[in-house]
Parts: structure tokens; C-alpha cells; sequence
């Protein structure tokens, strides 16, 4: 019971961190590694100010951050309520089955590929900061 | 719960063969209905539970002697109130919604640490992914020690890459704070409240 507390402890503190300081903010949070050495965006990049824009109710700035983000994150957070729920109730928690964690795999991979194709970097890429 | 029906209903290919050889099991009756699982195991599974006597000893001991490859799922067929004594009595998915009780190997947990670990490199921000791949890892080793997995390469994969990519996310992060740092010392710039003690020295 302790695992997922401590886990959604932490996620409450880093959602409360990024609603409090804004990744908007130039240098903010510092500069994703994979832009700063590749010069390419990752599945990831724009994650910190798709939450901000989630949890301050701009989803249209959210999705132009890191659409993936925004479709996974109810997700996780779905995720993490079964898995409390579980937990509690003592019942052994179920793992979700491996085909799942492929799909998972290629669609993050598949979205980090496509979001650096320039064509598409409008619609998928993050929002340049201005 | 549901054992008498288990060899009859399970999808994986791997376990038929212990629930065929549950005939072996109970001596009593078991010479009528060899090699046809789906109907030697309800006759076999009434016949031995009224007595639990000499019959509970003959099946629990095959269940024991098949511990090494069959896991928890050959005690399975012979589970509930025969086999109470051997530890793999009470399945311990009864619970789980994914899939029935004679599925084997149970390897997702091993699969969803690679793909974790996998994930924290390509996602470059390591320890959001890394950390859950090798508890997720050690999880799975757990399973493997419990004779439900058999998928070691994979989560030794799985438990290395998180590592990996944890190490990439501290590294990242470090050189994100010394790239800040550096050129302050270098530059000779001054930190504000630095400025002000040196200045109010004066």
C-alpha cells in the first residue's frame, strides 16, 4: 500500500511544482538532453508544459505541446487509480499483459520518429517557445 | 475453485501435458481415463477428494516432483483440498482478471521492464522510466525465483536498461546543473547575493 502512495505523493508534488513555476518560463526546468546534444525532439519533449497546460485547463496549449501526453495521461492516472485500488482492497495486483507493454513501445517510438519529421512537426512537434 | 475444469480451458499449449498426466495422479480410479484430459480430470478430481487419505499423499507428492518445470500450474490440477499441503496449493493469481490460473509462464512483468528501460533511453529523460524498469525488474525476478517466469534474459535486459537510463537521467541532470554553473565561474559573473555581501563588506 505504501508503493502506490508514495507514488502518487510524488506526482501530486511534481503537479503542484509545474502549476507553481511554469515551464513557459525561458530555461525554467533546464533544456531536454536529447535537444540539447541530438537536436531532436523525444516522445517527451514538451511533456512538462503539456501538464502545466492540463492542470492550469488550456488543452488546446497542452496539445500543441505533446499531444501524446495528453491522450496518455487520463491514462496513467486511470492506471494508477486500479493499481491504488488493488492495493487496497489486497488483492494481488494484476499485471497488465505483455502485448500491451509492445504496443506501448512502438506507439511511443512511432511518435518520437514522426514528431521530428518536419512535415509533421506543426501537428505532433512541440510548440517552439517563444 | 474452478480446478476441475482447468485442463479442459486453458489456452497456453505448455500446460496440457501436466494436466494429462494427472491420471498418473490418483491410483485409485485413474486407470479408466488415461490421456483424455478434458474427461479423466472431473472423474479424477471427485474420486480423490471425499477421502483425503491415502489418495491426498499420492497427489501431492507427482505435485511436488514437478515443481522444477512446471511451476506453480502443476500443482494446479491437483490443487484445493487434495494437495493442501504442498505450497503451490492456492494459485496465487485466483484473483487476476488478465487471464486464467493455468497460464504459464506468466512473463509480462519481465517484457514491461525492458519496455520501461527501452522507453527511458529513447525518451532521454531517464529515471521516469528507468526506476520503474528495474523495480518492475526485480518484481520479475521474483516471479522467476517462483517457478512463474522463465524469461531471465528479458528482465535481466529490462533491469540493466533501466539502470542504464536512470544513469543517463542523473548524468543529464548533473550536466544540466554544471552547464549553468560553469560559465558563471568562468565569466566571472557574480551571483546577486553574492554581489550584495561583497558589496556591503564595503
Amino acid at each position: 500500500m505504501l508503493l502506490p502512495l508514495a507514488v502518487g505523493a510524488a506526482g501530486t508534488a511534481a503537479a503542484a511544482l509545474l502549476v507553481v513555476r511554469s515551464p513557459y518560463a525561458p530555461l525554467s526546468y533546464g533544456i531536454c538532453p536529447s535537444v540539447l546534444l541530438l537536436g531532436v525532439s523525444c516522445p517527451g519533449c514538451g511533456g512538462l508544459r503539456a501538464t502545466h497546460d492540463l492542470l492550469t485547463g488550456d488543452l488546446a496549449g497542452a496539445w500543441h505541446a505533446n499531444p501524446l501526453w495528453v491522450l496518455v495521461a487520463p491514462l496513467l492516472l486511470a492506471a494508477w487509480a486500479v493499481w491504488t485500488r488493488r492495493r487496497w482492497r489486497g488483492t494481488s495486483a494484476g499485471v497488465p499483459p505483455a502485448w500491451l507493454a509492445w504496443v506501448v513501445l512502438v506507439v511511443v517510438v512511432l511518435f518520437g520518429v514522426l514528431r521530428n519529421v518536419p512535415a509533421l512537426v506543426p501537428y505532433l512537434g512541440p510548440a517552439p517557445l517563444t | 475453485m474452478t480446478q476441475p475444469a482447468d485442463p479442459a480451458g486453458r489456452p497456453d499449449a505448455d500446460v496440457p501435458p501436466y494436466g494429462q498426466e494427472a491420471p498418473y495422479g490418483p491410483p485409485p480410479g485413474g486407470a479408466a481415463t488415461p490421456g483424455d484430459p478434458g474427461a479423466g480430470t472431473p472423474a479424477g478430481a471427485d474420486a480423490p477428494t471425499p477421502d483425503a487419505g491415502p489418495g491426498a499423499d499420492a497427489w501431492g507428492a507427482p505435485g511436488s516432483t514437478y515443481a522444477a518445470p512446471g511451476g506453480p500450474y502443476a500443482g494446479a490440477p491437483s490443487g484445493g483440498a487434495p494437495s493442501g499441503g504442498t505450497p503451490y496449493a492456492g494459485t496465487p493469481y485466483a484473483g487476476t482478471p488478465y487471464a486464467g490460473p493455468g497460464y504459464w509462464p506468466r512473463n509480462d512483468l519481465g517484457v514491461w521492464s525492458l519496455v520501461l528501460g527501452i522507453a527511458g533511453i529513447v525518451l532521454a529523460c531517464g529515471f521516469f522510466t528507468g526506476i520503474p524498469a528495474v523495480l518492475v525488474g526485480a518484481n520479475a525476478r521474483k516471479a522467476i525465483a517462483r517457478g512463474e517466469a522463465n524469461n531471465e534474459g528479458i528482465v535481466t535486459a529490462g533491469i540493466v536498461l533501466g539502470w542504464v537510463s536512470t544513469g543517463f537521467g542523473v548524468l543529464m541532470a548533473v550536466l544540466l546543473v554544471l552547464s549553468f554553473l560553469i560559465p558563471l565561474v568562468f565569466l566571472g559573473v557574480t551571483l546577486p547575493w553574492a554581489a550584495g555581501m561583497s558589496s556591503s563588506g564595503y
